[in-house]
């Protein structure tokens, strides 16, 4: 008897689908390892099977070693336990008649649902049917199921077929192009990477550090004042904010300190602050890394397995709107019944009209990330953090205005100076009362200046200070960046960001180019430009926006960067030599700088050095044998690299060496005794 | 084709392989260090050596300003 094969993204995600359409009569097996559900939908067999993400990936068509390649093809990834459930999930489609999709739905949902269908499944997804969901929840599954569009969304996987293609072409001849300059200037074989979005967002934080490394501090002085009306000291602002020599700042201190001037003018404005709109998953991110320190990729995760327990709306999107058809009242109902949010959703309901404050984005796929109104079984308590940041600014949305009185006097001291000093009294706590406490807003009521109010200078001090270098990025800033530039996608950003800490690039929560960065972007910059532009790789992802809104064609986008690219990488070989001495260079460099200058003489550097004998590694120095015979043992496998102090006890460099998760710290002092512990 | 490598010009501060007296990054350091000591003698009346050691233990100065005023003061010994 044939049956419906429903095809998921991921096995927690196929359960929830079966259990919503199956009801309680679903029936669990392994058919080959693969997990499958047995169910019954009016009346017709229906089998609920999973992927594991994707299952097939771009790879190389012809064999052997080319240069530059575009002769591509999708194949089956080679993790072993993915080519087994494609080969069971082949198998379970030659007896179905049918197929639907339920693969997440956004680009990268809709690719591996179509590179499922059409290459493991026959060319089934000429056939397949689309469901179309942004929450796991059983009313939206089955009504989603009901109402599946009749076809594949072809343009959406188009535009993820394309990106990938793309990426693949960039990486691929990038990559081989830079280890084989290396190869062939006698520097051995050295994995360095460089990317279609990684490598110009490397290039923005190498700019950065560029800047900050450059920076002349210049001089100047200012005032920092503080001055008494009614009893209440106010910081006050002196009319010059910067003094360019010291006597003329002190001077002002001087005619002004501890004297006694009156109110001139009072200015008060009154101001709403509205609401924040509901999150897209960027807001999240950057509220999640001011609130709790989470990095952008963390907080990706942590959603997305909150939408998995049907918390949360599908996490992936760039809306801030929240459309009425979501059924808000019935959400926010919902979340009454949960004891925390029971007095805000009373507010919120006994107002009548239920209409959040919605921002700007929009996204065709998705809303905003907002709550189901289903409080999961279990949560984490990262999970139970980011729940509630994301409820509270949910109902945040529903809140009023926060109303705001800006008070502005100026102060005269004497008839050459004068301050300002600056109140804000928050009148209406508005929407804040529902956002606590991740705003933590309280009404507040200073006494009010009036014009010809006695003033007291309490304070005027002369402050040295210099001109700042750039702030550096944060993970934070560097999505606000990523997204202004049009680099990557909501949904690869983070992912990217943690490629370039994994590679090594950069470093620290405030990022720090590391000297390995510096290198490969100096490389990069010099011998293909076109990585590191922003303008090429944003033209691009405005190409595969079109594609997925279906007004370009993959074929011709694909085209286009293959015309783009294939003089840049021709005109590379000519070069193979001067980019392979100078890669040589750096890497020699690098190596030499990694461990630090060898403490016995010196002048050397330390390394790690292979015995012709035994084969094992040991530490020792350049110098050798010539000047300096130091060595020193460390453990034969991980990853060696210099800490970042010295010894605590007898100042000598600390080694570290980093295999998985275990961590070996040693001082290069043998008789240390902090090596005996 | 070891041995191909051609002895090339060091950065005489970061001892890079550069085809001029000092690398981009070092040369330009040295350039806005002495263009900015006319802003410092304007306001705090400093006079070259003492204003190359301010920029050296200012905390806001970038690592490659530090390492050129270091290398300025050792070259005017």
């Amino acid at each position: 008897m044939s049956y419906q094969l429903i095809l998921c993204e991921k096995p927690s995600a196929a359960m929830r689908i079966a259990y919503a359409l199956g009801g309680t009569k679903v029936r669990r097996e392994r058919y080959k390892g693969l997990p499958v559900f047995w169910l019954e939908i009016e009346g017709k067999r229906a089998a609920v099977v999973p992927a594991l993400g994707h299952l097939y990936g771009v790879q190389q068509n012809s064999t052997g070693w080319s240069f530059p390649i575009f002769d591509l093809r999708w194949a089956p990834l080679k993790d072993r336990r993915k080519r087994a459930w494609i080969g069971a999930i082949a198998e379970m489609a030659k007896g179905a008649d049918s197929y639907v999709c339920a693969c997440d739905f956004d680009v990268e949902g809709s690719l591996i649902g179509y590179t499922i269908l059409r290459y493991a499944c026959g060319g089934a997804d000429i056939k397949a049917k689309r469901m179309r969901f942004s929450t796991l929840t059983k009313d939206e599954l089955r009504s989603a199921y009901k109402s599946a569009l009749g076809r594949l969304d072809y343009e959406r996987a188009y535009a993820g077929k394309v990106r990938h293609e793309v990426d693949w072409i960039f990486g691929v001849n990038t990559s081989r192009a830079l280890m084989d300059a290396m190869g062939r200037a006698g520097g051995g074989f050295e994995v360095l990477s460089a990317g279609r979005v990684q490598s110009p967002t490397l290039h923005a934080l190498y700019k950065r550090e560029v800047a900050i490394n450059l920076h002349v501090p210049d001089p100047f002085w200012s005032l920092n004042n503080e001055v008494v009306i009614k009893g209440a000291r106010y910081p006050a602002e002196y009319k010059v904010k910067e003094f360019f020599s010291r006597k003329d700042a002190e001077d002002v201190a001087e005619r002004c300190k501890g004297k006694t001037g009156r109110v001139k003018d009072v200015v008060v404005r009154s101001r709403r602050a509205p609401p924040p709109p509901p999150f897209n998953l960027g807001d999240l991110q950057r509220e999640a890394y001011r609130v709790f320190g989470y990095s952008p990729s963390k907080t990706q995760r942590i959603a997305e397995r909150l939408y998995l327990s049907a918390a949360i709306s599908y996490p992936r999107t760039s809306s801030q709107k929240l459309p009425q058809s979501l059924g808000l009242g019935r959400i926010i109902e919902r979340l009454g019944r949960i004891e925390r949010y029971r007095e805000v959703a009373r507010k919120i309901l006994e107002e009548g009209s239920i209409k959040p404050r919605e921002g700007r984005l929009t996204d065709p796929a998705h809303p905003a990330i907002h709550p189901t109104g289903t409080l999961p079984k279990r949560m984490s308590g990262e999970e139970g953090r980011i729940f509630d940041l994301i409820v509270r600014r949910f109902l945040a949305a529903f809140g009023e205005d926060a109303i705001l009185e800006d008070r502005e006097a100026v102060v005269e001291a004497n008839e050459r100076d004068s301050f300002k000093v600056r109140a804000r009294d928050i009148v209406e706590l508005g929407w804040t009362e529902y956002y606590r406490p991740y705003v933590s807003w309280r009404k507040t009521g200073g006494p009010r200046f009036e014009v010809n109010d006695e003033a007291i200078l309490a304070r005027v001090d002369v402050e040295d200070k210099f001109t700042s270098p750039p702030e550096r990025y944060t993970a934070s800033k560097l999505i606000a960046y990523m997204e202004r530039q049009g680099l990557g996608t909501k949904s690869t950003r983070a992912e990217i960001i943690d490629n370039l800490y994994r590679r090594g690039y950069i470093e620290g929560r405030e990022i720090k180019v590391t000297d390995l960065g510096f290198a490969v972007v100096g490389i990069l910059k010099r011998f293909f430009p076109e990585m590191v532009s922003v303008k090429m790789t944003s033209a691009l992802e405005e190409d595969m926006a079109e594609i997925e809104s279906g007004r370009r064609d993959q074929v011709e986008v694909v085209l286009k960067v293959v015309d783009t690219i294939k003089p840049v990488f021709e005109r590379i070989i000519e070069k193979y030599e001067e980019i392979g001495e100078e890669l040589f260079e750096v890497t020699k460099r690098l190596r030499m700088n990694e461990l630090g200058p060898c403490p016995k003489c010196r002048s050397g550097h330390m390394r790690v050095v292979r015995s012709r004998k035994s084969g094992k590694r040991f530490i020792g120095c350049d110098n050798y044998p010539n000047l300096c015979n130091f060595s020193f043992p460390i453990p034969q496998r991980g990853k060696v690299s210099r800490g970042n102090a010295n010894c605590s006890v007898c100042g000598f460099p600390v080694i570290e060496v980093r295999d998985n998760w275990k961590i070996w710290r040693f001082c290069v002092n043998e008789g240390c005794p902090s090596n005996k512990k | 084709m070891k041995g191909v490598h051609q002895i090339k010009n060091r950065c005489r501060i970061c001892s890079v392989p550069s085809e001029r007296e000092f690398c981009d990054f070092h040369a330009e350091a040295i350039k806005r260090v002495k263009e900015h000591f006319e802003v410092w003698k304007q306001r705090k009346g400093i006079c070259w050596r003492d204003y190359l050691r301010e920029i050296m233990k200012n905390e806001k100065a970038g690592v490659w300003v530090k390492e050129a005023a270091e290398y300025l003061i050792r070259e005017s010994q």
